[in-house]
């Protein structure tokens, strides 16, 4: 393959921008950042471990407390990673399914502990359960197309994750897919 | 301002090193790490967003990175993943930017007096967008095709074809401004 870069012109693209070293700041303003935000731990030592003991120790407890008001989440999850997609996960169950108490809250407890789970890895925004009443507004569609419908959506997940791949293998551990629903991943597009 | 401390390097490789700073976060992990990747790392969100708006993309890179370190998987080298949050980061700078003042063009950054590093970096800053980050990775920060393909989430032949249109772009930018100054 003939390049169409003479080697001196890709000699100098090579070197572009290498007269720009990193300024000298530039580092001290990054660990500061990372500290603030706990990515880097001030000191050494068991102050440091016990710190860590006592910070997850106060975690653990919010956790729990938070699952006792909850239905689905824990009232304080720990920060969100900061990746930069979102995407929706709408749980749809056949508009005839029928769960008695009982078993929706066996449900309540498995769907709490994923959520949980995709919480610990900062990957959780968002997740509510929807009521089975629906109200329209807005035209109403011929034929009430929307009533006849074979599924509807029972709740919802806001996650993140760097790539569809990964909301996709995220949707498949919820135990909502097991129980034989389906779910809807969509990303969410910033406006 | 104090300077950054004195830190011997570190040998150890990447992979160590990224499990010594996890195990405690530790300071001196991270700044070993820092000075390892942080110049390409600067020196691409220089070509790519500018010099005022590089310092920025970095340290959010750093944040970012150092929050989704315990979920990397080493499929790829550290540097190449660092590079993808860099681009990801660029990539925002530059819709904000667009948003912001309508263009996304990112400024030439060669110094003023290097007239051929000058040329060439308008040349590169005028590439369609795909083209310009497959010829930064490719023939600046030294990327091989496959790493490029992963990075951006394309084919290896269409990472290949895209540098070949890139560079040929280029060539017909720098022959067209050498023309008109000795013409």
């Amino acid at each position: 393959m003939v390049d169409d870069l003479t080697p001196e012109q890709l000699q100098a693209l090579a070197a572009l921008g290498s007269e720009h070293g990193l300024p000298a700041d530039l580092e001290d303003n990054v660990v500061n950042a990372l500290q603030q935000r706990r990515l880097i731990v001030a000191g050494t030592g068991w102050r440091v471990a016990m710190r860590a003991a006592i910070t997850a120790a106060a975690a653990m407890l919010i956790f729990l407390l938070g699952v006792g008001t909850a239905r689905w989440l824990p009232t304080a999850s720990p920060p969100v990673a900061e990746v930069d997609r979102q995407f929706i996960l709408l749980l749809l169950e056949p508009i005839d399914a029928v769960l008695d108490q009982a078993e929706e809250a066996e449900r309540v407890v498995e769907y709490r502990a994923w959520a949980g789970g995709v919480a610990a890895q900062g990957r959780l925004v968002a997740g509510e359960k929807l009521s089975d009443d629906r109200h329209f507004v807005g035209p109403r569609l011929a034929g009430e197309i929307e009533s006849a419908s074979a599924e509807r959506v029972t709740g919802f997940f806001v996650v993140r994750a760097e790539t569809l791949q990964a909301a996709l293998s995220l949707a498949r551990e919820c135990p909502h897919a097991r129980h034989g629903g389906r779910i809807e991943v969509r990303e969410i597009q910033p406006t | 301002m104090t300077a950054a401390p004195a830190i011997a390097q570190d040998s150890r490789p990447d992979r160590s090193l990224v499990q010594a700073y996890l195990h405690r976060r530790g300071e001196r992990e991270f700044r070993s790490l820092y000075r390892r990747h942080g110049t390409a790392l600067y020196r691409f969100a220089v070509l790519r967003v500018g010099v005022d708006a590089a310092e920025e993309v970095v340290q959010e890179t750093w944040i970012r990175a150092a929050r989704q370190l315990p979920e990397f998987r080493w499929g790829s080298s550290l540097r190449s993943w660092l590079t993808g949050i860099t681009l990801n980061c660029c990539r925002e700078a530059l819709r904000r930017r667009k948003r912001e003042r309508g263009l996304e063009i990112a400024p030439p950054v060669a110094s003023p007096g290097a007239e051929t590093r000058l040329d060439l970096a308008r040349a590169v800053s005028k590439l369609p967008e795909g083209a310009r980050e497959v010829l930064l990775l490719h023939d600046v920060e030294g990327f091989t095709h496959a790493e490029i393909g992963r990075l951006l989430g394309i084919e290896i032949g269409t990472a290949k074809s895209q540098l070949s249109r890139a560079r040929a772009a280029v060539r017909r930018a720098l022959d067209s401004t050498g023309e008109q100054r000795h013409g």
